[in-house]
């Protein structure tokens, strides 16, 4: 990387509280004093501890609880840290504060989630922006801070407040070592084969399995989207046809998507697309409506799959 | 439930009876779309001469509009001439959600759901 990048992201590694606040009040301070945009993107709790610990400054910071806002990781690039930098002054640094992986993260969430802090360095390299993420060290497991020091260009250890270069700094391994074939459907779960002539059968065949399997109103509209963009995205990129289930899962209802495409682009799917522009929305869209999106590709095909809660 | 026995993607424009629009039936997916540009274009040229009250989209028996489709309907009324508007009439929950997530507040698109 070169060190003329302007776009700077740390880790922050920290313990407890008084490290957590220490950290992030600095940042946030730093960037109000120097008249940056500042957001902070952080689970409920934290979030709830930076706007205490700002007092009156809080509100000239964009505040969001990262739960919710970037639930599902591969929504946090377009819908939270490129909808805030975006929007701000050309000419100014934008300061981020996001923290997409918390404890409560589930090994089915893991992969995204490491895959999207790897992206935020293509998505970003180039731009006057800062993106700090925290970590907690006493309550993520080994791999995931192991992790951060390759998606990471620079670390802050916990109790310093100097960032250092990361040696294992390596976004794009990260990126392919999460890019694992995803575990088969349940077995019993009739797969749903389509072409082109059948993309509105397999509209229909999902909506139908989502109302069955209890999605209502704007959440089985969201499915039927859902289902529209990736079973098109088949047939216009993916090799002509492709297999669709759907099926129930801790909570979701889950919509997976296979074909014989490769998906090439990294960052597919995580691009603001300026309004006036007509195409190149599909995956944006799933990103934006599912509480989860995982994906694999490769040589043997694309499998995708977009978990929504009822 | 269709489980694969329905046929292809269907849409079919005609003209509103008694006021300057059109009324669409079935769906706007990658089948359609040459019937909704069609039918989009026809808008932005009639819809040029409509003032007051806008050129209606009657979508009340549109069953689905996927992104490309919303996506093709913002890129018309961009086409509109400046005060000039198309007015969804009734637009199915899916395409009122597309466009709010991408063409929030478009000045030449106005939702009716009544």
């Amino acid at each position: 990387m070169s060190a003329a990048d302007p776009f700077v992201h740390p880790a922050l590694f920290y313990r407890g509280e008084s490290e957590y606040l220490a950290g992030t009040l600095s940042f946030v301070r730093a960037g109000l004093a120097a008249g940056e945009p500042v957001a902070v993107a952080v689970p409920g709790e934290n979030l709830d501890l930076i706007r205490d610990g700002l007092g009156d400054e809080a509100a000239a910071v964009r505040l969001l609880d990262m739960r919710e806002a970037g639930r599902n990781p591969g929504r946090i690039i377009p819908g939270v840290l490129r909808a805030f930098a975006d929007a701000q002054p050309a000419d100014r640094r934008v300061r981020i504060i996001g923290e997409p992986i918390w404890a409560g993260r589930s090994s089915t969430e893991y992969p995204a989630c490491a895959q999207h802090e790897a992206l935020i360095n293509a998505a970003f390299r180039g731009r006057p922006v800062t993106i700090l993420c925290p970590y907690d060290v006493d309550r993520l497991d080994e791999r995931v801070l192991a992790d951060a020091h390759a998606t990471h260009p620079t670390v802050i250890p916990t109790g310093s407040t100097e960032a250092l270069d990361s040696p294992a700094y390596a976004p794009d391994e990260v990126v392919a070592r999460y890019n694992v074939p995803l575990p088969a459907a349940p077995s019993g779960v009739p797969p749903f084969a389509f072409t082109a002539d059948a993309l509105s059968p397999a509209r229909h065949h999902a909506v139908a399995e989502g109302q069955r399997l209890g999605l209502t109103g704007v959440r089985l509209d969201d499915l039927a989207l859902v289902t529209a963009e990736l079973t098109t995205n088949s047939v216009v990129h993916g090799g002509g046809s492709g297999t669709l289930r759907v099926w129930a899962e801790g909570g979701y209802v889950v919509c997976e998507v296979r074909d014989s495409g490769r998906l090439t682009d990294p960052l597919a799917g995580r691009r603001p697309v300026p309004r006036d522009r007509r195409g190149g929305r599909g995956l944006l869209l799933v990103n934006l409506v599912s509480d989860l999106v995982r994906m694999h590709t490769g040589d043997e095909g694309t499998a995708v799959r977009a978990y929504l809660s009822a | 439930m269709e489980r694969g026995t329905e046929t292809a993607a269907a849409l079919t424009v005609c003209p509103l009876p008694g006021a300057p629009g059109l009324k669409a039936t079935g769906e706007v997916s990658l089948g359609t779309y040459g019937v909704w540009e069609a039918a989009l274009d026809r808008a932005v040229r009639e819809g040029a001469d409509v003032c007051c009250g806008g050129y209606v989209l009657e979508l009340s028996a549109l069953t689905f509009v996927d992104v490309g489709g919303a996506g093709a309907l913002a890129a018309a009324a961009r086409r509109m001439p400046a005060g000039r508007r198309i007015v969804l009439h009734r637009p199915p929950p899916a395409l009122c959600r597309v466009l709010e997530m991408f063409w929030p507040d478009h000045p030449a698109i106005e939702v009716s759901k009544s």
